[in-house]
C-alpha cells in the first residue's frame, strides 16, 4: 500500500502560481517587491482507503533579481467533522506532507467513500501564496474503500488502428486549408484543438488563420474570425455555442464564446494560470487550470458552482464529477455523485504513461480513457492507447498514432463526439486530418 | 561643377539624415540589453530555477537571450526583430550558466539583460557529445530525471520546472516556445514523446551544499494530524 501511495505522491504534484485565481474581479497577487513565491503541490484526486497519502509540496521562491529565497509551507487538512490539522515546514523540493490520518477519517465508520479538505500556503517575507487562493473553498481529494485494479493488456506499438478521415486539409492559406507557422528554428505551429458536434461537423481552431472553422463533409461551412493564441482549446455546447480557452496577457486565462450567428465575445477572464482544457456541460463551461489543477466554472455561462469553488473532478451532467489521475503506470478513474465516489477503478498498464488525453464515462458505469503510453527500450516508441473499461473488465483496447507534426494543446487532440465516435486530430508534413474511430455504441 | 557640388550636397544631407534616423531602427535588445556576466564556481538547481523564474511571462526571440522582469512580452507580434526574450536553447544556456566557448565546462552567470544566446542549438542538446558540458540521459523515467533537467528534440528544448506532476500526466516545463506564446511554464508531454531525449547539465552542486546529510537530498515528510 505504501509503495502505491509513494507512487501517488511522486507522480502527482502541481504548481500553484502565487496568483492562482482571481475572484470577483480581484487579482490576488502574492508578488512582493523583492520577489514572489509559487506553490507546486501533489493533487491526490482519488486514493484508496488504507493507502499512505503523501502530498509533495514544492514552493518556489525567487527574488526579482532571480535568486532563491527561503519560504515556509503550511498544510491544513481535515475530514468529516474533525477539525483541521496543520503542519508547517521549510520549503524544499523534497518536502512532502503525510495526510494519511485525514484520509482515514474520511472513511471512518461504514462509509464506503469520503473526502478530505485541504489547503496549502507558503510565506516568504512579504510574499505569500495559497492553494486555493485566499477566500476560496478548500480543495478536496476523495477516498474510496473499493478501487479495483484492472490490468490493461499491451498492444504492440506497430499495431496502431487507422481511423477514417472525416476532415483533411492541406497546409496553406484559404478556406479549405489549415494555417501553419514555420519559424526559423522553432517547432511548427498549427491548429491547436477541435471539437465535434452532434451532426458530425468539425470545429477547428485554426490559430494561424485566426479563425474558428466549421467543416461539414470535409468542406468549410462557416468561419468566425478569432484572434487565437497557440495552445487554445475548444468545447462545444449541445446548443452549438463554442467556448474557447486561451492564455491571455500577464499569465491570465482568456475565455471566448462564439454562438452561431453572432460575433465572438469574451465571456470572462476571472482565472489565471496555465490553461489546461475547457469542457461544456449543457450551456455551462468549465476550465481546467494549472497549477491549481482543478476545474473552475466560467462566469457568464450557466455554470452553477460558485465562481470561487474549484472542483478536482471534471463536471458532468447531473452535478456529477469525473475523477481522473495518472500515477506512474496507473490511471485511476471514478465518478462523484452526491459527494460519494462511484465506479472507482484503477487501470494498471505495463508501459509508462504520459498524458491522459481523454477520459469519459460510457453511460453504463464504465469509462473510455485514452492515455499516452511510451517506452525507452529496446527502442523508443510511443502511442495513444484507448481503453474501454467496465467494472473489473477491459472491454476493448487499441492503439492510436501519437505523432504530430505540430504540437497540440494538452487534452485537445482527442474527443468523443455526441454521436459516440472517437475523433483524433492528426498533423503531418502534408496537413491536418481529423479521423474517426468506431468504438461501439455510436448513435 | 555646380551640378557636382549640388549632387555632393544632396548626398551629404541624405547621409546625415540616415545617420540621424538610425535610432529609429534600433531594436529592443540594442536599446535595453546592457547586462553583464561573470564567472562563477558552482550552480545549484535551486539557483537555476529561481533564475529561470524571472524569464517566465517574458517574450520570445529566435536567437535571443535578453529579457527584463516586467512579466510581459515587450515586443509582441514582432518575430526575428531583435525583440525581448530568449529562444528555447538560449533560455537553457543562460539558466544552466554555460560558458560561451563551445564545449567548455564550468559556469558563467549572465544578467537577464545580457543579450547572449550561446553556441548551442536545441539539436546540440538533443545529440550531446561526450565533450559537451551536458549529456543525454539513458532513460526518461521520473526516477532518472529531476527538476532543471531538460527534454530536447531536434528543434526544441524545455527544462523540467518541478518534480511536481500535473494530475493528468505530463510535466511542468519552463520553455521559450515561440513568439506568440513567449516564455512560459507549460504542461508538456515531452517525456512520453520519442522525439525528445532527457538531457542533464554536468557538474551540478547539490541543493543541500555545503551541509548535506549523509545521503544527500532525501525527501522530507511532515505528518499532518
Amino acid at each position: 500500500m505504501t509503495v502505491v501511495a509513494g507512487v501517488v505522491v511522486a507522480c502527482c504534484v502541481a504548481t500553484i502560481w502565487g496568483v492562482a485565481v482571481a475572484q470577483a474581479g480581484q487579482s490576488l497577487t502574492t508578488a512582493a517587491a523583492d520577489g514572489r513565491v509559487r506553490i507546486f503541490y501533489t493533487a491526490p484526486i482519488l486514493v484508496r482507503a488504507g493507502e499512505r497519502v503523501l502530498v509533495a509540496v514544492d514552493a518556489v521562491c525567487a527574488t526579482a533579481r532571480g535568486g532563491p529565497c527561503p519560504a515556509v509551507v503550511t498544510m491544513h487538512a481535515g475530514a468529516g467533522r474533525r477539525s483541521y490539522h496543520t503542519a508547517s515546514a521549510a520549503a524544499s523540493p523534497g518536502l512532502r506532507f503525510d495526510l494519511s490520518a485525514a484520509a482515514a477519517d474520511a472513511v471512518s465508520g461504514r462509509a464506503t467513500s469520503g473526502f478530505v479538505r485541504f489547503s496549502i500556503e507558503a510565506n516568504a517575507g512579504a510574499a505569500r501564496a495559497s492553494v486555493p487562493p485566499d477566500n476560496g473553498a478548500p480543495l478536496l481529494f476523495y477516498v474510496a474503500r473499493s478501487v479495483p485494479a484492472v490490468k490493461v493488456p499491451d498492444v504492440p506499438f506497430a499495431r496502431e488502428r487507422r481511423g477514417r478521415a472525416v476532415l483533411s486539409l492541406p497546409w496553406g492559406n484559404g478556406p479549405n486549408r489549415a494555417g501553419i507557422a514555420l519559424g526559423g528554428g522553432d517547432p511548427p505551429v498549427g491548429p491547436s484543438a477541435f471539437d465535434v458536434d452532434g451532426a458530425g461537423r468539425v470545429f477547428l481552431l485554426d490559430t494561424e488563420q485566426s479563425r474558428l472553422g466549421v467543416f461539414s463533409a470535409g468542406r468549410l461551412v462557416r468561419s468566425t474570425p478569432l484572434a487565437l493564441a497557440p495552445r487554445s482549446d475548444i468545447a462545444l455546447s449541445p446548443g452549438g455555442t463554442a467556448f474557447v480557452l486561451a492564455r491571455g496577457a500577464d499569465g491570465r486565462v482568456d475565455l471566448t464564446r462564439v454562438s452561431p450567428g453572432t460575433a465572438a465575445q469574451t465571456v470572462s477572464a476571472d482565472a489565471a494560470g496555465i490553461p489546461g482544457a475547457i469542457r461544456a456541460v449543457g450551456g455551462a463551461a468549465y476550465v481546467h487550470v494549472f497549477p491549481l489543477d482543478a476545474w473552475l466554472p466560467v462566469a457568464g455561462t450557466s455554470a452553477t458552482r460558485a465562481p470561487e469553488a474549484p472542483s478536482v473532478g471534471r463536471p458532468l451532467p447531473g452535478g456529477r464529477e469525473l475523477l481522473s489521475v495518472v500515477r506512474g503506470r496507473r490511471l485511476r478513474l471514478g465518478t462523484v455523485v452526491g459527494g460519494r465516489v462511484r465506479h472507482a477503478v484503477e487501470l494498471v498498464f505495463r508501459r509508462a504513461l504520459g498524458e491522459l488525453a481523454l477520459a469519459a464515462p460510457d453511460r453504463a458505469g464504465g469509462y473510455w480513457a485514452v492515455v499516452h503510453v511510451w517506452r525507452d527500450r529496446p527502442r523508443p516508441a510511443d502511442a495513444f492507447q484507448a481503453v474501454h473499461v467496465r467494472g473489473r473488465r477491459v472491454v476493448s483496447t487499441f492503439l492510436l498514432p501519437s505523432d504530430g507534426y505540430t504540437p497540440d494543446a494538452p487534452q485537445s487532440a482527442l474527443r468523443i463526439g455526441p454521436n459516440g465516435g472517437l475523433y483524433q486530430l492528426l498533423t503531418s508534413a502534408d496537413g491536418v486530418r481529423v479521423v474517426r474511430y468506431r468504438i461501439g455504441g455510436e448513435r | 561643377m555646380k551640378h557636382r557640388v549640388l549632387t555632393i550636397g544632396i548626398v551629404g544631407i541624405a547621409l546625415i539624415g540616415v545617420a540621424w534616423a538610425r535610432p529609429g531602427f534600433a531594436t529592443w535588445s540594442s536599446a535595453h540589453c546592457n547586462g553583464g556576466s561573470h564567472p562563477v564556481s558552482a550552480l545549484k538547481r535551486l539557483d537555476a530555477r529561481a533564475y529561470a523564474s524571472v524569464a517566465v511571462h517574458e517574450g520570445y526571440e529566435w536567437g535571443g537571450g535578453c529579457w527584463n522582469n516586467d512579466n510581459r512580452d515587450d515586443t509582441p507580434g514582432a518575430p526575428d526583430s531583435g525583440g525581448e526574450g530568449p529562444d528555447c536553447s538560449g533560455l537553457v544556456f543562460k539558466t544552466w550558466e554555460l560558458r560561451p566557448e563551445y564545449g567548455q565546462r564550468g559556469f558563467r552567470w549572465y544578467a537577464n539583460l545580457t543579450d547572449v544566446h550561446g553556441p548551442y542549438s536545441a539539436a546540440s542538446f538533443h545529440s550531446a557529445t561526450p565533450q559537451l558540458p551536458f549529456r543525454d540521459l539513458a532513460a526518461k523515467t521520473r526516477y532518472a530525471t529531476t527538476y532543471m533537467d531538460a527534454f530536447a528534440s531536434l528543434d526544441h528544448i524545455g527544462m523540467i520546472w518541478s518534480n511536481a506532476i500535473p494530475s493528468q500526466g505530463g510535466d511542468y516545463v519552463v520553455e521559450a516556445y515561440d513568439d506568440a506564446d513567449g516564455t512560459q511554464v507549460n504542461v508538456e508531454d515531452y517525456r512520453a514523446d520519442t522525439a525528445y531525449r532527457a538531457v542533464r547539465r554536468k557538474d551540478w552542486t547539490p541543493d543541500c551544499a555545503p551541509r548535506c546529510p549523509g545521503r544527500g537530498l532525501a525527501p522530507r515528510t511532515v505528518v499532518v494530524g
